[in-house]
């Protein structure tokens, strides 16, 4: 489970986040929806400890980054980039993450095959970061954030760049790692796939938590037929307001 | 927090081992100091040798911070720019273990670099028949673990400081090849004026490591005497160095320029 309540966060004259409030429960995907600018990657920095808010709280597990700063032990992260070692193999990046962690040598072994099935990157295993395709680099990041068994996980525009076919398989592995009962905390600014994928809008505009829920409830909230409505009304409101 | 920083540190050993290029341009670097001394050598008088080694010991102290110099651009201000450094500081890891670990694999190659050139100036000593106590295996010994190797350690904890501070390798580059002066000005300063030698120099870095050398030189042997409290303020100011660099890397605008 991720809380966070009034998060606020400014860098310098910018407000990144003004007041960011939301709650995703285990075993479902929660998408923050937003427009580029909105505070969806602050957030998620926040949230991932690697960050600190100026004001607010954030919860991950029932526990706060501040008290056992950084969370990572139960928080797996792919935030903004895959962030390779060109000249590491996939199976030495899953091995250096492991050691980390603080994982022993034999359990390390054993989730590095777990998720080389998961992932299907088993052709690949010993070979250079700097040699694989654009997906299969994602998929090598999703891995090393998922080498501990996090409880958490969250997942930063994942997708972009990506062709259609890896994108589909990304978005199979995310659906069954909520099937077995993660917490999944997932940004996109791509609507078609927080619908596709999320049990859980949150939508975010210039920093602040404008609507929360279903994709239906966030409708009704706004008043609006469809998700893109939604989007486009509440981030105008906002836009309004905060001129 | 240690057995992380040497988790670290062993991955970036053996992530830069297979950098090639890189260490093929450090080798290149830490060979000029021989030849120098060599070609250098040829021509001067017999009787005039000896002088040399005032020579090879300025290539010495360059030797130690060119020897890491590519890795510390790399294992920070590198990781930023590939982004590849967030990653890392998502784990449970500790920013001054971060540091650390970084710091020993720049520390290992410096010593490696530093190694390489004495090895190489050693050699020159000893085809050129250049009477040198200083380049023979007890001397260099004495000259490495009490003198040389403290300032590696200090060499690479700068280098990680100004790498952390870095946005790209270009940046850094620009930063730690400005670095490498210092080591060659120092040393050449104390070299042509020693006038200006006294007991202070002991506490200094850079300057006490060229400061014994040439006490050295004059006394027969290593200074044995002076050398705990050089060690000592080296090992000092590397700690320090290493702790900044670790509190610059809590700052949000350095993770994230």
């Amino acid at each position: 489970m991720i809380e966070a309540i009034e998060v606020q966060k400014r860098f310098g004259p910018v407000q990144a986040v003004a007041n960011v409030s939301f709650a995703a429960r285990d075993g479902s995907i929660t998408g923050l929806l937003g427009v580029n600018g909105a505070g969806k990657t602050t957030t998620l920095r926040i949230i991932a400890g690697v960050l600190r808010q100026d004001a607010g709280s954030v919860r991950v597990g029932g526990r706060s980054p501040e008290d056992d700063f950084p969370v990572g032990k139960r928080l797996g992260a792919l935030l903004d980039h895959t962030g390779l070692y060109a000249r590491l193999t996939v199976r030495e990046h899953f091995i250096y993450f492991g050691e980390l962690y603080g994982l022993s040598r034999k359990q390390i072994d054993k989730r590095i095959g777990e998720l080389l099935n998961i992932l299907r990157l088993d052709g690949v295993a010993h070979r250079r970061a700097g040699e694989l395709s654009q997906g299969q680099r994602m998929k090598v990041a999703l891995g090393r954030a998922m080498i501990h068994s996090p409880q958490n996980l969250l997942l930063d525009e994942p997708t972009n760049g990506l062709d259609v076919p890896t994108v589909r398989s990304l978005r199979t592995i995310v659906t069954q790692m909520r099937d077995a009962g993660l917490c999944i905390l997932f940004s996109s600014h791509v609507l078609e796939e927080v619908q596709a994928l999320c049990d859980t809008v949150v939508i975010l505009a210039h920093g602040v938590s404008v609507a929360c829920g279903s994709t239906a409830e966030v409708c009704r909230q706004t008043g609006t037929a469809s998700l893109e409505a939604a989007l486009l009304s509440v981030a105008g409101e906002a836009e309004v307001e905060h001129a | 927090m240690l057995k992380q920083a040497a988790i670290i540190a062993r991955k970036e050993v053996a992530d830069h081992l297979r950098e090639r290029r890189s260490l093929a341009s450090a080798l290149m670097h830490l060979l000029v100091g021989p030849l120098v001394v060599l070609l250098v050598s040829f021509s001067m008088q017999k009787a005039a040798l000896a002088g040399m080694v005032l020579m090879a010991s300025v290539f010495a102290l360059v030797a130690v911070f060119t020897g890491g110099m590519n890795v510390a651009m790399d294992v920070i201000a590198g990781e930023r720019e590939r982004r590849s450094l967030l990653p890392l500081l998502l784990t449970p890891v500790t920013r001054l273990t971060v540091v650390t670990g970084k710091w020993l694999a720049v520390s290992m190659f410096s010593f490696l670099g530093m190694t390489i050139t004495l090895l190489a100036l050693a050699a020159v000593f000893y085809a050129r028949g250049i009477p040198a106590p200083l380049f023979s295996l007890s001397g260099l010994i004495s000259w490495i673990i009490l003198g040389l190797l403290p300032l590696a350690f200090l060499a690479a904890a700068l280098q990680i400081a100004i790498s952390t501070v870095c946005r790209t390798t270009k940046e850094a580059h620009t930063y730690l090849s400005l670095l490498i002066f210092v080591p060659m000005i120092v040393s050449m300063c104390i070299v042509f004026f020693p006038q200006f030698l006294g007991a202070w120099a002991f506490f200094v870095p850079i300057a006490g490591q060229q400061a014994i050398v040439q006490q050295g030189m004059r006394i027969g042997h290593w200074p044995f005497t002076q050398t705990p409290v050089l060690v000592l303020s080296t090992t000092w100011f590397t700690t320090l160095t290493l702790q900044l660099a670790g509190k610059m890397l809590n700052r949000d605008e350095v993770v994230y320029g």
